[in-house]
């Protein structure tokens, strides 16, 4: 009982500091936000008895690379104007449909969780194991290659 | 004790809100904070498939690793981007950003 509390709060820190990511003002507060996203994650793996995913998540994500992301951009002084509401719409209703899941579980499909489970891990062995892999990488590198000539040659001609 | 539906819950609530920031935000930086709020989710998700799983595959582990290796090497590759930008002056907002639309 005391676990599925904490994990309310923890649900809490996560979501309410992963919307305030595109509702501050300043961008230094929103790199802050996401390391709180982080720290959030980090809480809900200790909650599942995984301690050393937990811990990784910490240093590697926490430690490095929101310590990294706030160096970067602690010269930014402030950010442009907001977003448009009807576009926040998408994150109320995944919210709500997520709460909807929890408070009702004749909402979810209803098959068992053994089953859910097989499933996924044949997809995850069919992506894994053959050549879709393969394939998937080859593709974002051509993409990545004609990305860099195009953007190398619109640098040169700001340089130039 | 903790059912499976609850972490799935977080799951899609942290990737709804990535989603939202992403489809509504103009700057170009919390535009990429979104993506990695997307990248936390995903992971969230991989773990607790992985811990409920009777005969769960170690190799999920490794894919966990390649995830957190890849969000790591986008951030640094899109700051040396940030930093020339921000040298050369210039804007951040993506509307302004339209050499490459058709």
């Amino acid at each position: 009982m005391i676990s599925i509390i904490i994990f309310y709060m923890v649900f809490a820190l996560a979501a309410l500091s992963a919307i305030c990511i595109f509702l501050l003002k300043k961008l230094s507060y929103a790199v802050i936000a996401l390391s709180l996203v982080f720290l959030g994650s980090s809480f809900v793996f200790l909650l599942i008895n995984q301690d050393a995913i937990a811990l990784l998540q910490l240093l590697v994500l926490v430690g490095g690379l929101s310590t990294y992301l706030i160096v970067a951009v602690s010269t930014e002084e402030h950010q442009l104007a907001l977003f448009k509401p009807g576009y926040f719409v998408i994150a109320l209703i995944s919210l709500f449909l997520s709460f909807s899941i929890l408070f009702n579980p004749s909402f979810a499909p209803q098959i068992s969780t053994e089953q859910a489970l097989d499933f996924a891990a044949s997809a995850g062995a069919a992506i894994a194991s053959g050549y879709a892999l393969l394939y998937i990488a080859v593709a974002m590198l051509f993409v990545v290659v004609i990305g860099a000539v195009v953007v190398l040659k619109e640098f040169t001609e700001l340089i130039v | 004790m903790i059912p499976f539906t609850y972490l799935l819950a977080i799951g899609l609530s942290l990737f709804g809100i990535g989603l939202a920031g992403i489809a509504s935000e103009k700057h170009l930086v919390v535009i990429l904070l979104s993506i990695e709020v997307i990248f936390a989710s995903s992971t969230i998700i991989l773990v607790s498939f992985f811990s409920f799983a009777s005969n769960a595959d170690p190799s999920a582990l490794i894919m966990l690793v390649s995830i957190w290796a890849v969000a790591a090497a986008e951030i640094i590759a899109l700051i040396t981007f940030y930093v020339y930008m921000k040298s050369n002056g210039i804007s951040f907002d993506i509307s302004k950003l339209s050499k490459l639309k058709w």
